[in-house]
């Protein structure tokens, strides 16, 4: 037996090993990152800049999505609904999808690449040129210096950008439905109250700061384990951008499932 | 630099908490800065009604539900409508609730009872739970579309089943019968009309006696008129008056002589008893004289005696009338 073929039940082994490892590293990483919560003096300092980074730098990118969502929502809408029932309807689809639906879970999708990416590329890069281990030389908790303010910024700060990008997906979903379906602001308004209860506003926030942990904490995991050099960053950020996808999706499907 | 960012941040997470905020009051349609009347409402269901829902009066949004909470005792539902302004509503108004449209958004309507007088409203019992302000109503929840869609398919599966019958039941040889009977039919509405034409004659008949059965009943009673008149005349103469009180007196007449003959019976009956003492003693001496007892017994039986007597009568006679020819020669008359 060679060491570069593998048995099926080998690599069913080696899978099931690496799962367990990195289940047994996201552990540690989270204990110790709940652990440095104490270090303010470290992450304090550090929190301001992450929520600019993660949360006000990621607006633009956000409202741009929800834009054009808003408009592709109210259109498709029209577009269902035409000769079936009232017009109005288009205004609680708009506002229904946007709120509780679309507005996170696209959003979120668009941080996580952003968010999560950039997030890996970071920590990876200075696991891998040893900045890291430079910082535990000097006696510089890593995980409170790195991780906490990045996880913290992403859990406020993911809320803040879903609540804005929601409600410009809404706004120019009404635009849309104004300017290009020839309906009036009241037969909109009415389809937006009608079936709008403030607990999709909650649902929103919950689902936004559950994906604000999981795409920051995912993007500090691959990047404080990143190996190599620049191609274990690359990988590093690419695993972070597809596992945050991934578990944002479930995420979404788990509240679904547990809120509704 | 630092402070740039804390503006920058601080900007943006106030933006969002505003814009959730309000724009979550504004999707509830509540209206900033204006006061509200709160009216709670007692049913027994609320149908598909959910918090955030219209409440109209007279077709006009006024304000939303509320709350929407099952009473401690499980037996009815209190609805908390908040409705925009200051609102005094009639002492009959009650909530009825319906859906909005065909979609599934349900309303909360303000009426008054006499405006729907067949539902039958929930109403609201004297121990409830009051909250100082707030008026109670009671209301009526009208059956929604997935009720009446039931119906309806239930309907249809009758009428499924109807026409399911009808298929089987209206084949070929059904046609065939129906066509017999309605020639029956047709032969039955001939025997009738001969049989109704054979009676109509003898009606004819019939209505000829009951004419003269009519006139002479006529007859009578102007007969009768006319005797009526005749007593109505009499009584209104006052002879009949007259005539009741000679009966009376008649009646009293008549009533003394049977005293009467009453008492003269008691006599007649004293006497026939007297007579029939007297026949048995005439029969005795009957008896005694035929059986030649007696002197007159004698003289009956015995001829001799008897023509001795006839004798003596004779000469009695005899000297009778020699008595009354001679008188002096029989009675002399003296004073001195």
């Amino acid at each position: 037996m060679n060491g570069f073929v593998l048995t099926p039940v080998e690599y069913v082994g080696r899978w099931s090993i690496n799962r367990v490892r990195s289940l047994g590293k996201a552990g540690y990483l989270t204990t110790g990152a709940l652990r440095a919560l104490r270090n303010v003096e470290i992450w304090g300092p550090r929190l301001l800049t992450q929520m600019v980074s993660v949360g006000v730098a990621s607006v633009p990118i956000a409202v741009f999505i929800a834009v054009f969502t808003g408009i592709v929502l109210a259109l498709q809408a029209s577009y269902t609904l035409t000769g079936a029932v009232p017009m109005y309807l288009v205004g609680s689809m708009v506002g229904k999808s946007m709120i509780t639906e679309l507005g996170p879970v696209l959003t979120g999708l668009a941080l996580a690449g952003r968010v999560g990416a950039s997030t890996a590329a970071e920590v990876g890069t200075m696991r891998v040129t040893e900045q890291i281990d430079a910082l535990e030389t000097l006696a510089y908790d890593p995980l409170a210096y790195l991780v906490v303010p990045r996880v913290l910024a992403g859990v406020l700060m993911f809320p803040v950008v879903i609540v804005l990008a929601s409600a410009v997906g809404v706004l120019t979903g009404w635009a849309a439905s104004l300017t290009l379906l020839d309906m009036s602001s009241a037969e909109f308004v009415r389809g937006l109250r009608l079936f709008f209860v403030p607990f999709d506003v909650q649902f929103a926030v919950i689902k936004s700061l559950s994906f604000g942990l999981i795409v920051t904490s995912v993007g500090c995991f691959y990047g404080f384990h990143a190996k190599g050099g620049a191609g274990g960053v690359g990988v590093a950020a690419t695993r972070a951008v597809v596992v945050s996808s991934v578990l944002i999706l479930v995420l979404d499907a788990f509240w679904a499932v547990v809120l509704l | 630099m630092k402070g740039r960012k804390e503006l920058l941040v601080g900007s943006v997470v106030l933006l969002a908490i505003l814009t959730a905020v309000f724009g979550t009051f504004w999707l509830q349609g509540r209206r900033f800065g204006s006061t509200e009347t709160e009216v709670h409402v007692l049913m027994r269901d609320v149908g598909q009604l959910s918090v955030g829902n219209t409440v109209t009066f007279r077709g006009v949004s006024i304000g939303r539900v509320g709350d929407i909470t099952v009473e401690d005792s499980g037996v009815a539902v209190r609805i908390q409508l908040l409705l925009d302004g200051d609102w005094i509503l009639d002492d009959d108004a009650v909530v009825v609730l319906a859906p909005a449209s065909m979609f599934g958004d349900w309303q909360a309507e303000i009426v008054t009872r006499s405006r729907f007088p067949q539902y039958d409203y929930s109403e609201v019992p004297p121990d409830v739970e009051l909250v100082e302000g707030v008026r109670v109503l009671g209301g009526y929840v009208l059956p929604d579309l997935s009720r009446l869609t039931a119906v309806a398919d239930e309907v249809a599966q009758n009428v499924a089943s109807l026409t399911d019958r009808f298929d089987q039941a209206f084949g070929q040889e059904t046609a065939d019968q129906i066509t017999r009977a309605i020639t029956n039919m047709e032969e039955f509405t001939a025997t009738l009309r001969r049989l109704a034409d054979e009676q109509s004659v003898q009606f004819l008949g019939i209505a000829d006696d009951v004419q003269s059965a009519t006139s002479e009943i006529a007859s009578v009673l102007a007969t009768a008129r006319g005797s009526l008149e005749r007593i109505d005349a009499l009584l209104a103469s006052g002879d009949l008056d007259s005539i009741l009180v000679n009966t009376k007196i008649i009646t009293a007449e008549l009533s003394g002589v049977s005293g009467d003959i009453s008492a003269a019976s008691q006599s007649l009956s004293g006497t026939l008893t007297l007579a029939d003492s007297t026949f048995l003693s005439l029969n005795r001496i009957t008896t005694r004289l035929e059986n030649g007892e007696g002197s007159l017994g004698r003289l009956i039986s015995d001829t001799l005696l008897a023509s001795r007597v006839e004798r003596l009568v004779e000469e009695l006679n005899l000297l009778m009338e020699d008595l009354r020819a001679n008188p002096q020669k029989y009675v002399r008359l003296s004073i001195f």
